[in-house]
């Protein structure tokens, strides 16, 4: 072994159950892009499936149609927005995957695309509260109701879902986003004569307010043991992490440290090297300190007890979270998952 | 666009400018007996298109999970040694273009508020791609020829751009980073010292999603 990534199958389910009963009656839209922050979406989507999942948030087309692979029940809704001309939108029907659209050169492409289909294109339109990223401006709104009333007169699409991504900059501001949103959301209704699958709130909001969680909420970190407040624990929030980074150890000597513990493993397995002196590895539920972060060698102060060095993970080992390591860091856990390459071998365990 | 899709995330390979920093480190370090080592895993993914390079230059290259220390690996002729220029660029396109308000945040948290009605630029790569999160408040991209910050928190698959400098930008643009810079434009050696680490390690933990092109 080298470096190992362990997927807890266990974990994963008690968090997406756990998240579930506690954003009921909304269900969890369970986010799987960036390879499942690095756990592997093809596992994470299936093991999701089990645990009651019926709402999967996937980015791109291609990571949904991976999705609909392992999780062929067509009543699973699978979400992707990012899309271009040069996607094969013929594909959305083919696999039942709904769109989020957020501007109108994107629904040109839709419109075009639906000739070529046997059923309408499912649209999800959003509107932008705030990010700034790609939803329809709110000065845009009337012109999109009107223009995908007519589409779907036309057949040429449904409208599946309204949603908006909020910026979470402060409860003022997501408070004007939710404002904003349920006027969007009633005029898009009051338009089509009909009530919409809505959704808003990510892991933070989805958590913390009820009143953010429409018919589904979006979640990524929280699902996958991370959580995204400040000094909370996962086990504050009743979850569990579900990646354990795991290596073997050999005990070494150093001229300048003495004795120090080599593990195998360093920033090519995507450990970056400035977690050095920042973060702790535990062996035998000691935590040594990480000296340095190498190529493919990390040194840690101390004699290793064992052979195996956990670098992160649940904590039943002594280790810390990666929680913790994207707080020394700077940073968030979920980059820290999702960056360890495909070359590290995940293994899903019990 | 030569790619298939506005956000595929290419990883361009500067064969010409491989090919001079081979040069420069087989001088370096001597002729006799000048090996390059893959490196695991991280070379591997340029070794094919390396080949061809290290032939014309008789360099031999050894394709290997084991690299020994102070061997030359790819990573550090891509850009990674210091006596080097960068090799690689991450490339994609212009995915969203829109006005913002003055006042107005862009992206997480609101760290860039809009200090006037302006252009707002979103390229489909993030963290996740390699380009560290740290780097938010750092990072320039160029957008065609014109260098643009980065504005907002880096997410995990898309950035903001500030667009006030570039004319005209359209939905497919190509925008890159790092790449062959010259001195003046932000680059692999400024991503490195921003976060105190040796430019080869950028270069190692680059997108893992990301295509791999040799031009």
């Amino acid at each position: 072994m080298t470096l190992e990534a362990r997927i807890s199958r266990r974990a994963l389910v008690h968090n997406l159950q756990a998240l579930s009963e506690r954003s009921a009656p909304a269900a969890v839209m369970f986010v799987v892009k960036a390879d499942g922050y690095g756990h592997g979406t093809r596992v994470v989507s299936e093991i999701a499936y089990d645990a009651g999942i019926r709402h999967y948030g996937c980015l791109e087309i291609e990571t949904a149609i991976a999705v609909r692979e392992v999780v062929p029940d067509p009543e699973v809704m699978l979400l992707a927005w990012q899309f271009s001309e040069h996607d094969d939108l013929t594909q959305l029907v083919t696999h039942r995957i709904d769109i989020g659209v957020g501007s109108h050169e994107l629904l040109d492409l839709i419109e075009k695309a639906a000739t070529q289909v046997s059923e309408p294109i499912r649209v999800q339109l959003k509107v932008d509260t705030g990010l700034s990223r790609n939803g329809f401006p709110q000065g845009d709104w009337n012109s999109v109701i009107t223009r995908v009333h007519r589409m779907e007169r036309d057949g040429l699409l449904v409208v599946s879902g309204v949603w908006t991504h909020i910026a979470e900059t402060s409860d003022d501001t997501d408070r004007q986003a939710h404002h904003d949103f349920e006027k969007a959301r009633h005029e898009l209704e009051s338009a089509l004569g009909r009530t919409l699958f809505a959704h808003l709130a990510a892991s933070s909001a989805s958590f913390r307010l009820p009143e953010f969680r429409f018919d589904a909420v979006r979640v990524g970190g929280h699902a996958y043991g991370i959580p995204s407040f400040d000094d909370v624990t996962p086990a504050d929030m009743g979850l569990i992490p579900v990646m354990t980074l795991v290596g073997d150890c050999d005990p070494d000597t150093d001229d300048e440290w003495g004795d120090v513990t080599s593990v195998d493993g360093g920033f090519v397995d995507g450990v970056p090297s400035y977690a050095a002196e920042k973060v702790s590895v535990a062996i035998g539920g000691v935590r040594h300190s990480v000296l340095a972060i190498l190529e493919d060698e990390i040194i840690l102060g101390g004699k290793p007890s064992e052979s195996t060095a956990y670098l992160f993970g649940d904590g039943s080992h002594g280790e810390q979270t990666v929680r913790e390591w994207g707080d020394a860091l700077g940073t968030l856990g979920d980059e820290i998952t999702c960056r360890i390459p495909a070359t590290v071998p995940r293994r899903l365990v019990d | 666009m030569t790619e298939s899709t506005l956000f595929r995330r290419t990883l361009v390979v500067d064969r010409a400018v491989v090919a001079r920093n081979l040069a420069i480190l087989k001088e370096k370090v001597g002729a006799d007996n000048f090996t390059v080592w893959s490196g695991r895993p991280s070379g591997a993914r340029f070794v094919q298109g390396f080949r061809p390079v290290a032939a014309e230059m008789a360099v031999t290259v050894v394709d290997s999970d084991e690299a020994p220390e102070n061997e030359v690996r790819i990573n550090q002729i891509l850009g990674g040694h210091p006596d080097v220029r960068c090799a690689v660029a991450l490339e994609t396109h212009l995915f969203g273009l829109r006005t913002v308000n003055q006042g107005d945040g862009v992206s997480y948290g609101a760290k860039f508020i809009a200090p006037e009605p302006m252009q707002v630029g979103l390229a489909p790569i993030g963290f996740a791609d390699g380009i560290d999160r740290l780097l938010t408040g750092d990072a320039r991209v160029r957008v065609g020829d014109v260098e643009v910050p980065v504005i907002g928190r880096i997410a995990m698959d898309s950035m903001s751009l500030d667009l006030r400098a570039v004319d005209n930008p359209q939905i497919g643009d190509v925008v890159t980073v790092f790449g062959n810079t010259t001195s003046e434009q932000w680059g692999l050696r400024d991503a490195a010292t921003a976060l105190g680490v040796f430019p080869v390690e950028i270069i190692t933990r680059l997108s893992n999603r990301a295509e791999v092109v040799w031009r």
